[in-house]
């Protein structure tokens, strides 16, 4: 609305339209660029039982309100694959990808482009993203090589980030590659050392894996530990749309460097944290997120032991403490709450608290843990063990859905995935696709990562 | 005669040649080894400069890290260090006494920090990084340097990679420390703090990022590649243009000094290849060009040479031919000649001149039939068609016949000819040949050493060899002549005035038939006069 009367302010007007501005921001002070929900999926506990309960400290990012503040300032890495695998359809669409995606970018957000083969070309070194059709000649350029420096292409990415870093900006690297890195360091654990280091810079990595030829481990883990996304793109066709997905993201990063911090009431146990990484010392367990984009939620999975007790009392499972960065406000803003359950003897009662959102959540991660199982086992060779496993994460979903009373939408179309994967498990080459397949869904499960 | 000729203009073709593209060639290795050898010392000295750029590197990253490194020194400082700095994987502190402090002892560790325990136990184990810290004396300055020491505990083995300086100086506040775990390569920064020293491992893998953001991009130069291998001689990076071709190796290797120690760098040069393909291609278009002029030549030569010798040969035919059509009416005038002395001798006194008209007239066409037949000869000679019929003779009758029919004209010169002749063996030998050869010795007594009055001959057999020795007492031949006597058309005087006349081929074609018999005609040294000996070989 601002905006829009701004365009009618006269001199004259400008301090009462200032006045008007900062009462409108000190409102939206209330509505919180995160919004920290905590909930448990068993808000009345039966009585008289040590239970397992699931804290879930849920945060959304709020809608990007242009009244408010405009987006934060992109920096961004193409690092493109140009090796020779790419030739013909693969590098053109990830050409006309890249091109597309400029559109999304600000006159002054900044861009880069490099493609690596056995080598590394900086084909746009960092610059403002002024001038389109020189980015766009620029990204034409690119040709097929040899073989695949994909760490190179990354180090190289980072370094162009480095020349405009911001902490308020989004910093990420773009990488995109069809085939296994043969030219320096290749091993997952490698990139994903890489990867944390640059996300202590507040740079992250977004992974695209292209093709059936890539190595989705190595490309999980760099996206896993640089904070970025993961995409399996059978086809370069969906390129197009990966790349438009990828920047609607970076173009909507409102918090960044979010420190979770839960500290568990006296007699409550923490257990583990679902699909996260997290410390868990004594009683207190912390975790971190790289960033929250706007109108996404992003949470904390804790599983606890609750010890019994009678009916009627209540308990403290948890105090909540919250840390961001607010990119919109450029400045560090914190939350915090807490979490109580109630104990009933009255099973009815306690499974009409059911919080089902927050329990539908807790099953997902539970069968994508059990799928993650399945990928190991399958690479262990055990394909029948893989099929069992996937279909008792299908069966998993099916039965606790039910005992919980879900909506089937929250877990029937999972269940009936991880049984099309099941049957796909003995064929070698059906294999070979339907691995990317989980091992991106189950990055996108960890990360709550938007689905394509 | 004419092969030879052939094969000396070859020669003369293909040995220049030869020997320009030996020369050449030596000059051409001479020239690429300076060329390698500069390019050697060029490229080593742009390798140091990387180096030295990589050092840099490292040097960022230590000062970086110490500017930014808490003080005081307390764990919770060290945590939240270690949390956010990108350059750090794990990091180690001992207090004065050696004791560890960070990673702070604790019943269990995070699975990262129990690496980091395992693997860097023997620098906190009994306080040897403290140790390290206050004994060293090198200096962190990354200059190129030496390894200085190195260690082997529990399978990983260690080594000090603090650079040493050229002088002594005092203990260094902070130094590098690398070692190896598993196959790796671990730097480890210390600092000497006031409440003990501080170690701080780097990120192996942001630190191989650092250094290759550090080098050079692809870049449009396709005249080389550059590469850089790690400590586990992997190819970290590459860059320039240059594909390399297969089983190419570097142009040049160079190993890094410490912290990097045990990395190295490969330059493969793209520039030398083509240098020395334009040079060989050079040389042999020289060597082609020069072939080509060469041969242009002989070929002209060839060609003149051939026509001399077809307009040579014509000659030689017309002589033949005019010989020939000589002979048939010589041989006429000798019939005749002979029938009327037949005739008249019972007709006419002895004394009569008819009669001694008619003996000149035989004796100056057996002259004739002589000169014909030594032509005749030459020009076989010529043709290479010179060939002998050997058949059972006895030489001396031979030698009888020739003098029988010089004797008129001995008689009328007064030369009296006394005879040794022991050769009365039948031999297998040419007579005709042997005919023509003493024709022509004796002739030319008749023609130059008549003055002499006297001439001696001479023959024997020895097994199957004929010797036949021919003298006379006339002036002999010029010692500056006796060398070219058996020269075709040579002549010791050319001077036609002394009233006597000569072809110049006569001892040419005796010496020949002598050779193609077998055996030789020679000029033997004597007091006064000139003195033959003929010998010829044949079958007794």
């Amino acid at each position: 609305m601002t905006t829009l009367t701004s365009h009618f302010i006269k001199p004259l007007q400008l301090a009462g339209a200032l006045c008007v501005a900062a009462v409108i921001s000190a409102g939206s002070v209330q509505a919180k660029t995160l919004a920290l929900d905590i909930s448990t999926g068993t808000p009345v506990m039966p009585a008289g039982e040590t239970r397992n309960a699931f804290i879930k400290v849920s945060l959304v990012g709020d809608k990007i309100r242009e009244r408010r503040h405009s987006r934060a300032p992109v920096n961004v890495a193409i690092v493109l694959d140009r090796s020779g695998s790419m030739q013909g359809d693969k590098l053109r669409e990830a050409k006309r990808a890249a091109q597309l995606a400029l559109n999304y970018l600000q006159a002054d957000d900044i861009i880069s482009v490099i493609s690596y083969d056995n080598t590394v070309r900086v084909d746009v070194p960092a610059t403002r993203a002024s001038d389109k059709s020189a980015l766009r000649a620029a990204i034409e350029r690119i040709h097929p090589g040899g073989n695949t420096a994909l760490f190179a292409g990354v180090a190289k990415g980072a370094k162009e980030l480095r020349k405009f870093i911001d902490r308020q900006a989004v910093n990420r690297v773009i990488l995109l590659s069809d085939g296994l890195a043969n030219v320096g360091p290749s091993s997952p654990y490698e990139l994903g050392s890489l990867g944390a280091s640059l996300a202590r810079e507040g740079i992250s990595v977004t992974t695209i894996g292209l093709g059936l030829q890539y190595n989705e481990d190595l490309m999980v883990e760099l996206a896993q530990r640089g904070d970025g996304n993961h995409v399996f793109a059978e086809n370069a066709n969906d390129l197009a749309s990966v790349f438009a997905n990828e920047f609607n993201d970076i173009t909507s990063v409102v918090a960044r460097d979010i420190d979770i911090i839960i500290q568990c009431a006296d007699g409550i146990r923490p257990l583990r944290v679902l699909g996260r990484d997290a410390e868990i010392s004594g009683n207190r367990v912390r975790s971190r997120l790289g960033q929250v984009y706007s109108e996404q939620e992003k949470y904390v999975l804790l599983e606890v032991e609750v010890p019994a007790e009678t009916a009627g009392a209540r308990r403290k499972l948890a105090d909540i403490e919250v840390a961001y960065h607010d990119i919109g406000a450029a400045r560090s803003m914190s939350d915090n709450g807490d979490l109580w359950v109630s104990y009933s003897a009255s099973e009815a009662e306690v499974k009409k608290s059911y919080d089902k959102d927050t329990l539908g959540e807790a099953l997902r991660q539970e069968a994508n843990i059990i799928s993650k199982e399945a990928v190991e086992l399958r690479d262990a060779g055990d394909i029948a063990g893989a099929k069992a496993k996937l279909e008792s994460a299908s069966g998993y979903l099916r039965k606790k859905g039910a005992d919980y009373a879900l909506p089937s939408e929250a877990y029937a179309p999972a269940a009936a995935e991880y049984e099309e994967k099941a049957d796909e498990v003995d064929d070698a080459r059906e294999w070979q696709r339907s691995r990317k397949a989980l091992k991106a869904e189950q990055y996108r499960t960890d990360n709550q990562q938007r689905k394509q | 005669m004419h092969h030879k000729f052939k094969l000396a203009l070859l020669a003369l073709t293909l040995i220049p040649v030869l020997l320009a593209g030996i020369f050449g060639y030596q000059m051409l290795l001479g020239m690429q080894a300076r060329n390698q050898q500069q390019l050697d010392e060029l490229i080593s000295f742009r390798l140091a400069a990387i180096e030295t750029g990589l050092n840099q590197t490292l040097d960022d990253t230590a000062q970086r890290l110490l500017a930014a490194l808490p003080a005081p020194i307390s764990e919770a400082a060290l945590q939240d260090f270690a949390r956010s700095r990108p350059e750090l994987s794990q990091l180690l502190w001992l207090d004065t006494d050696g004791q560890r402090r960070y990673p702070p002892p604790a019943a269990n560790y995070r699975n990262d920090v129990t690496d980091f325990l395992k693997r860097s136990e023997p620098l906190w184990l009994g306080g040897e990084l403290l140790r390290i810290a206050n004994t060293s004396k090198e200096s962190p300055v990354l200059a190129p340097a030496q390894r200085s020491r190195s260690y082997d505990t529990r399978g990983a083995s260690f080594e000090d990679a603090a650079a040493p300086a050229a002088t002594p100086a005092p203990s260094p506040a902070y130094g590098w420390y690398t070692w190896f775990w598993g196959n790796s390569m671990r730097h480890l920064l210390w600092q000497r703090v006031d409440n003990g020293v501080v170690g701080l491992e780097l990120n192996a893998e942001r630190l191989k990022a650092d250094l290759i953001a550090a080098l050079p991009d692809a870049g449009d130069a396709d005249d080389r590649l550059v590469r850089l291998y790690d400590s586990r001689g992997d190819v970290l990076y590459e860059w320039g243009g240059y594909t390399i071709p297969e089983g190419r190796s570097p142009t040049l290797s160079y190993s890094l000094a410490a912290p990097l120690a045990s990395w190295r760098l490969d330059w493969y040069s793209g520039a030398q290849a083509q240098t020395a393909l334009a040079q060989n291609l050079l040389l042999s278009g020289f060597l082609l060009m020069l072939l080509l002029a060469l041969g242009g030549i002989s070929a002209f030569l060839l060609r003149e040479h051939q026509r001399e010798r077809r307009l040579s040969e014509q000659r030689v035919n017309f002589v033949n031919q005019v010989s020939h059509e000589l002979k048939t009416p010589l041989t006429n005038v000798r019939l005749y000649a002979e029938l009327s002395a037949d005739q008249l001798e019972a007709e006419l006194e002895s004394d009569h001149p008819v009669r001694k008209f008619l003996k000149i007239i035989n004796e100056e066409s057996l002259r004739l039939t002589r000169l014909i037949n030594n032509v005749l000869n030459y020009a076989r000679d010529q043709r290479e068609q010179l060939q002998l019929q050997p058949r059972p003779a006895v030489p001396d009758d031979i030698i009888r016949g020739v003098l029988d029919s010089f004797r008129p004209a001995f008689e009328r010169q007064g030369i009296i000819v006394s005879t040794d002749l022991q050769a009365s063996r039948e031999l297998r030998i040419d007579p005709d040949a042997t005919e023509q050869i003493l024709v022509n010795l004796l002739s030319n007594i008749e023609k130059y050493a008549a003055n002499g009055k006297s001439a001696v001959i001479s023959s024997r057999i020895d097994g199957d060899t004929l010797t036949i020795v021919v003298e006379d007492a006339g002036p002999g031949i010029p010692k500056a002549a006796a060398g070219h006597v058996f020269d075709d058309f040579y002549r010791v005087t050319d001077r036609i005035d002394e009233g006597v006349s000569g072809t110049g081929i006569g001892l040419s074609i005796a010496r020949q038939l002598a050779r193609l018999h077998s055996g030789d005609l020679r000029l033997l040294p004597s007091a006064s006069g000139a003195r033959f000996e003929l010998s010829l070989r044949g079958a007794s």
